[in-house]
């Protein structure tokens, strides 16, 4: 089906679909950054009380378009309409002067506030004399927190509490000026399923107000969950806005990319060799006496919701975190704990789960951070072989197909797609050394084109007879890739199962079963850590 | 592909929107040695114009040897900075080594002797700011403060506030400073040399980039495998060696142990230097030419005053001055090559 007549079907329907004035209507948006026109033409609406999700690849538009909703970028052609009216944003404030609130990945939010003090954050009640009105600040926080249906004491430290309670007081900050207009951008990439839920019925209680959210997300069953309708980006051109309802996931893919996905997880079996990584009786970071084994050749992913500890194992394996007891060993060799050097000269790798805090350098080029790790493999006694690391990174850059201007470009100015190849190359230029490889969410925020190269490159890698160890809460690309799958709760195994033993059900009941008991002891020695680490940084 | 045709027309016509003066602007900014270069010449030219003597050649060569204190210990402190870290207390090492060096002198009656002392004040005292510093998770902007004050009050205490005098008169300590080799300076030699060793390392060895790795992502670099402790202890190590080199430097100027050298903010001066040069607070970003461009340019309004006979009260204005043009110029610079950037 030509996606030229479901673009202009969609104009058609519009009137139908939105009685009332758009919330936001664009017209003919065109943004030209000097080389490159990153919005062609495009045109976007939003109806009162919708959720209009917003799909696409890294670079396709979206991030553009919404700093073009934000105010945060200036337009270059099309016009705009907030309810009907013509306008012209010469900042982020006049947007939010419209009643439009873009809600980050990374909330601006003060964590050394209160709740309270966050939700009017630039525009604090004040008394006739004025002196801030502290009751009145704490009454309006309380308002807005009971709308959402939500129960957040108002005198908490902000960053007391956990990122999807710091997302809603962000929502809660939004309505306390008067938005309309809500543009999620990923909101659930650092969320629980539970914690999923409560996002989502958020968003009916403010659809219900009359608040139209846009929803940017790569998550397609998210999409078919909440939202209404959906407008798919590729290249900087509108492909599509249809109802959710009338599209099937397998379209939205091929929108978004441009062809068919024919395999996303190229799952082909291998042999299984010799015991790579062992681990026995593991304590310590919060994870409580961890025992597995990977072989060569085999995939073994470890699911587990947010806080259930799988970011920290990849961790203190590798001694990037407090390891207190128990024994690591790779192909015999104890590794010994809390010394990263060591566990990398034995063979270990790790992808860690945040780019940003301990994988990029930002201000390095793309060569020197994926050499990184491999640097003595170009030294001679003390010098660097320039030519050769060069060749070696361009070596990469090209079977990974990372998208980079050069290989002097800073790593800073590269997508997130493109930042976690450079990273993966990283560990790949070890291969000689690299025994077993250890990824930790190595698919967060990335697209999909990119993911399934992602699942390629561990397939690959795994025929090459080196163990894997997968870290994920996404159970699909767990159940894809995985031969052997762990489930964690609360920092320990819960649950192991054969590859063709796994669904999806019984990886969600081992990961949650009577979690609600025991959440919150956990929890806090989890997030105690997290603030250990962050102190020291 | 009628679509990619109509991007690259759209591109050009951007570029060429562009006001000329940006369009030459462009590729100077993007090498930063090249602007730095550019200001320091424009400072000696305004020099130039007004003062006869500073339009001699031979008043380059002393500005060589008037800086060469800055710039020998403003090659440990950009290394420091660049991985992340601050030395507050090289101004009072400065004074320290002089103190040391001059009365080992005068109790020993051996010139090695001195020297030797002065020279391991330097490693002493930044293996005890790095130590605190790496160990044991000290702040160095306050590690190091606490240093300066400790050894300035040292040397206040030790000298009474009264010169040290060497009683030998080693004619070849005081050539240390003043002798020449052809028409360059000694302490000028003894810069670049020093200048051009720590360059090859940066540039071509593992040590130096991890430097920058270091600085730019200290987690990143653990996890990568890098002993970021050691290294920073060590870039300590080699930031006091250096202060005690340009201790000893300006002790030889007069063969005196003098309690109150470096006293008028060396150390900030140094900082400011190598931040002019382009080097980051933040760590990670910066180049030692730079920095040293940095020091040669404030080192050049400082001669260019003294030459004009300018009161040192006024001179502290001017370089003040200065000093916030080039920081102004140095943002503006990096605006440019950003909107440049995504024309590229």
């Amino acid at each position: 089906m030509s996606e030229q007549t479901s673009q202009t079907s969609a104009e058609h329907q519009r009137p139908v679909e939105t009685p009332d004035v758009p919330v936001l209507a664009m017209r003919n948006i065109r943004k030209v950054f000097p080389g490159v026109v990153a919005l062609k033409d495009v045109d976007f609406d939003v109806a009162p009380g919708e959720v209009h999700a917003l799909l696409g690849e890294n670079g396709a538009g979206k991030s553009t378009l919404i700093k073009i909703i934000a105010g945060v970028y200036p337009r270059d052609g099309g016009t705009m309409e907030v309810a009907g009216e013509e306008v012209d944003f010469s900042g982020p404030a006049d947007a939010i002067a419209r009643g439009i609130k873009v809600v980050y990945q990374e909330l601006d939010l003060v964590p050394h506030l209160s709740v309270a003090e966050n939700v009017s954050l630039g525009a604090y009640p004040r008394t006739k004399r004025g002196f801030v009105d502290f009751p009145a600040l704490r009454q309006r926080a309380r308002t807005l927190l009971g709308e959402l249906g939500l129960q957040i004491d108002p005198e908490t430290m902000l960053g007391e509490l956990r990122v999807a309670e710091q997302q809603l007081v962000e929502i809660a900050r939004a309505l306390s000026r008067q938005a309309r207009l809500i543009v999620m951008d990923e909101p659930t990439s650092a969320l629980s399923p539970a914690e999923i839920d409560n996002l989502f019925a958020v968003i009916e209680r403010l659809n219900r107000r009359g608040v139209a959210i846009v929803y940017v997300s790569h998550k397609l069953d998210e999409i078919y969950r909440i939202a209404d309708r959906v407008t798919v980006f590729r290249d900087g051109q509108r492909v599509v806005t249809a109802r959710v309802t009338e599209t099937k996931p397998r379209d939205l893919v091929r929108w978004m990319v441009g062809r068919d996905l024919e395999e996303l997880y190229p799952k082909t079996p291998g042999l299984l060799g010799m015991p790579l990584l062992e681990v026995r009786g593991v304590t310590g970071s919060g994870l409580q006496d961890l025992s597995f084994t990977v072989c060569a050749g085999e995939v073994v992913g470890v699911f587990g919701l947010m806080g259930a500890g799988i970011n920290t194992i990849g961790r203190v394996l590798f001694g990037a975190s407090a390891r207190d007891a128990g024994l690591v060993a790779v192909s015999g060799q104890p590794i010994r704990p809390n010394i990263p050097r060591d566990a990398i000269r034995k063979g270990l790798g790790l992808l860690t789960e945040s780019r940003k805090d301990d994988g990029l350098v930002l201000p390095l080029s793309v060569r020197s951070n994926m050499t990184l790790a491999s640097l003595d493999r170009f030294t001679d006694w003390t010098w660097i072989r320039g030519r050769e690391e060069t060749r070696a990174a361009s070596d990469y850059v090209k079977r990974l197909s990372i998208r980079t201007p050069s290989l002097r470009q800073r790593i800073r100015y590269l997508s997130g797609g493109n930042q976690q190849k450079v990273l993966m190359a990283r560990w790949l230029l070890r291969q000689r050394q690299l025994k077993v490889l250890m990824l930790s969410e190595p698919t967060r925020g990335v697209d999909v084109g990119s993911k399934a190269e992602i699942y390629r490159l561990i397939d690959e890698m795994a025929h090459t007879g080196m163990g894997i160890l997968f870290m994920s809460t996404e159970i699909p690309e767990i159940l894809g890739i995985a031969d052997r799958i762990l489930v964690m709760r609360e920092g320990r195994i819960t649950a192991s199962f054969a590859r063709d033993d796994a669904t999806q059900d019984r990886l969600i009941e081992a990961a949650t079963s009577d979690a609600t008991s025991t959440e919150a002891e956990s929890t806090p020695s989890l997030r105690e850590h997290e603030a250990e680490t962050a102190w020291k940084r | 592909m009628e679509a990619l045709g109509d991007d690259s027309r759209l591109a050009g016509a951007t570029l060429n929107r562009r006001p000329a003066w940006q369009r030459w602007l462009v590729p100077l900014a993007r090498h930063e040695e090249v602007s730095l270069f550019v200001l320091f010449l424009v400072v000696s030219g305004f020099f130039a114009v007004l003062e006869p003597g500073a339009r001699r050649g031979g008043t380059y060569l002393d500005l060589l040897r008037d800086a060469s204190p800055n710039l020998i210990a403003a090659v440990g402190l950009t290394l420091l900075l660049l991985c992340g870290e601050f030395d507050l207390s090289i101004g009072a090492m400065l004074a320290f080594t002089g103190v040391v060096t001059v009365s080992v002198f005068n109790a020993t009656d051996n010139m090695w002797l001195g020297i030797l002392a002065g020279l391991l004040t330097g490693p002493l005292v930044g293996f005890i700011n790095g130590y605190l510093v790496t160990f044991q998770g000290m702040n160095s902007l306050m590690t190091t403060l606490g240093m300066m004050f400790a050894l300035r009050g040292l040397v206040y205490v030790w000298t009474n506030k009264t010169p040290i005098v060497d009683e030998n008169g080693f004619r070849d300590f005081t050539r240390l400073y003043q002798a020449e080799i052809g028409p360059v300076p000694v302490p000028g030699i003894l810069s670049l040399i020093l200048i051009a060793v720590v360059y090859v390392v940066m540039t071509r060895t593992q040590f130096g980039r991890n430097i920058y790795a270091i600085g730019g992502n200290p987690t990143a670099a653990r996890v990568s495998g890098i002993r970021v402790e050691r290294t920073k202890l060590l870039l300590f190590v080699l930031s006091g060696t250096t202060a005690a080199i340009a201790g000893l430097v300006v002790a030889s100027q007069t063969g005196t142990g003098y309690f109150d050298a470096g006293v008028q903010g060396f150390e900030l001066i140094v900082i400011a230097s190598a931040v002019l040069g382009g080097v980051s607070l933040a760590g990670g970003e910066g180049r030692l030419v730079s920095a040293m461009l940095g020091v040669l340019i404030l080192g050049m309004t400082g001669k260019g005053m003294r030459l004009m006979n300018v009161h040192i009260t006024q001179q502290l204005v001017v370089t003040g001055i200065v000093m916030l043009i080039a920081v102004y110029l140095h943002g503006a610079r990096k605006r440019l090559l950003e909107s440049d950037r995504r024309s590229s």
